[in-house]
């Protein structure tokens, strides 16, 4: 196994326009770093079929679901031959109606299962040039930690929901009261809502008669629950005009400014999906057999994370298994087919921010083969060190490799790259540019 | 952006506390303010609170009676799924002790994150 290392002075001239502040180019390679290889695919079963029925269905209630299978099998005639749903069972039911917020969003990191499944499924005829061979699919995705929302942020997201919702009511409520029909039926309701008062006392103290008074309270009730109708009615158009009118009550970017930030959850985070696909021979099943079969799980996410400050660690573990029926390979000297060929990647990464500033990150994955003795064990690593010593401007050093899933040759050269990145731009307010 | 209206009656002979229960659903962010709307034109703020409630006190009969009840919830819309059949859910009832009920509920689906939901639930009390 050959290591190659080239260093590469790299110097890059840059400029960035800015529209509004941001991170700008703290993140910039450190993006890069990710093992997905060995995360969890959203839908598994896909994967491992080695390829997607035409249409793939996502219904959001159990009638949709249905609907899609009808449609799908000729009204129940035939059996589908080119078919495939992805589905989230949870939301179908009533748990998802009565989930609360504070339950879906809560400050310490529960463990779920159900209310994250997602289940994949599909079948399609003529694959691998055959076009007798049936293939099908089966998977499933889960979240089993999805980490904790932070207290200080949800705080914030709440707090502003509630400017909004106080200066929401302010505008409307003004906005009602300018219409004179509105004023005018409120003052009626509240005529008759005294009328009925006297009323009640009158009764009450025994200086009505009884019957006259149960007459007369039914007629008021009457008229009064009119005038409520009549309320209801004008505010809702009033409302529909008045929010059509006030775009700027439509989206509330600082709103959803404050729930992303929320959104971003810490501690752990634990994803785990599985699969497996079949081959079937003119769909008859006693030519059934396996085609491909996986697992995959990941756990990790921010671990340390002050709040008074910028810096964080986070860390992730990862662990890969699949099955093939057959892989051809290719190296240096031949080229085959491998047979019920079983692998297992291992991964880890690392990332260490400080302040913002200089960001260390690590990252690396051992694939080995459980069966088949030609397949030589391999590794990917990528690292990278990071510091940004102004504004648009940074230096780094990276070095990585890469992994063929098809070969049996080991790991690809290993590269070191040193770089700096320095941006000229500055901010500029493209809505005070005034272009025409 | 929706702005939902409803109202209601509650004919009460009960004394003591007027409760209410408050859901919102599939898990979204809801705000809720309660104001009392009297008879003389004015308004005052009763009660204010965020999230779902339960045998929630508004207050004492005899100081509501005749007046209406302002339920005022506002309801964020924080999915983002397009394929939600439904993704907004809310549904308020209010009693005495003896259990006379008014209620209210609706379900929505909003298409993506980013909208809210205003609910008015007036609750006349006699």
């Amino acid at each position: 196994m050959k290591i190659l290392i080239p260093v590469t002075l790299c110097i890059f001239f840059t400029t960035f326009v800015y529209s509004q502040e941001g991170m700008d180019t703290v993140n910039f390679q450190v993006n890069d770093i990710k093992l997905d290889l060995l995360k969890a695919p959203t839908n598994p079963a896909f994967l491992l079929m080695n390829t997607s029925p035409a249409e793939i269905v996502e219904p959001g209630s159990l009638p949709e679901f249905y609907a899609t299978v009808q449609n799908a099998s000729d009204n129940l005639s035939a059996f589908p031959n080119n078919y495939g749903f992805s589905v989230t069972p949870y939301w179908w039911g009533k748990n998802a109606r009565h989930l609360s917020f504070s339950e879906d969003y809560d400050t310490v990191n529960t463990f779920t299962f159900y209310k994250t499944l997602g289940i994949s499924a599909g079948v399609v005829k003529g694959v691998a040039e055959d076009e007798d061979l049936w293939r099908y699919g089966l998977g499933f995705q889960t979240t089993l930690l999805r980490g904790r929302v932070d207290k200080a942020k949800k705080s914030a997201y709440m707090d502003q929901l509630w400017q909004y919702h106080r200066q929401y009511y302010k505008d409307i409520h003004a906005f009602l009261k300018m219409n004179p029909d509105y004023n005018k039926l409120e003052a009626e309701s509240n005529y008759l809502l005294l009328q009925y008062k006297v009323l009640d006392s009158l009764s009450n103290a025994g200086a009505i008669d009884p019957t006259l008074a149960a007459q007369q309270k039914a007629e008021l009730l009457k008229n009064y629950q009119l005038t409520q109708d009549k309320l209801k009615s004008l505010s809702e158009i009033l409302s529909a005009r008045f929010n059509d009118e006030n775009r700027y009550l439509e989206s509330n970017a600082e709103l959803d400014r404050k729930f992303n930030e929320m959104d971003d959850r810490k501690g752990l985070k634990w994803d785990l999906g599985g699969g497996i696909s079949f081959d079937a021979e003119k769909n008859k099943i006693d030519s059934l057999g396996v085609y491909r079969m996986g697992l995959w799980s990941d756990i990790g996410g921010v671990l340390i994370s002050p709040d008074s400050s910028r810096s964080s660690f986070s860390g992730f573990l990862m662990l890969r298994y699949l099955y093939y029926k057959e892989v051809y390979y290719l190296d240096a000297d031949r080229a085959g087919i491998m047979k019920n060929l079983q692998t297992l990647d291992l991964g880890a990464k690392i990332q260490y921010e400080i302040a913002g500033k200089f960001i260390l990150g690590f990252e690396a994955i051992y694939r080995t083969a459980l069966t088949g003795s030609e397949y030589e064990s391999t590794y990917k690593i990528n690292g990278l060190a990071q510091y940004q010593f102004a504004r648009n401007k940074l230096v780094y050093i990276s070095l990585g490799n890469n992994i063929n899933d098809n070969s049996s040759g080991g790991p690809e050269d290993l590269i070191f790259t040193f770089g700096i990145n320095i941006g000229f731009g500055g901010e500029i307010d493209l809505y005070d540019l005034n272009l025409k | 952006m929706t702005t939902i209206y409803d109202n209601d009656i509650l004919i009460t002979k009960a004394e003591g506390s007027l409760y209410m229960d408050l859901e919102c659903g599939y898990g979204q962010p809801c705000v809720t303010t309660i104001n009392l709307k009297k008879n003389d034109g004015t308004t005052e703020q009763k009660n204010e609170f965020a999230g779902n409630v339960k045998e929630f006190i508004i207050g004492d009969i005899k100081a509501l009676k005749y007046n209406i009840i302002e339920i005022y919830t506002t309801i964020d819309d924080i999915h983002d799924s397009q394929d939600e059949v439904q993704d907004i859910y809310l549904s308020i009832i209010v009693y005495d002790k003896a259990a006379n009920p008014v209620s209210t509920e609706f379900t929505r689906n909003t298409k993506g994150k980013g909208s809210r939901i205003h609910s008015f639930y007036n609750v006349t009390v006699l």
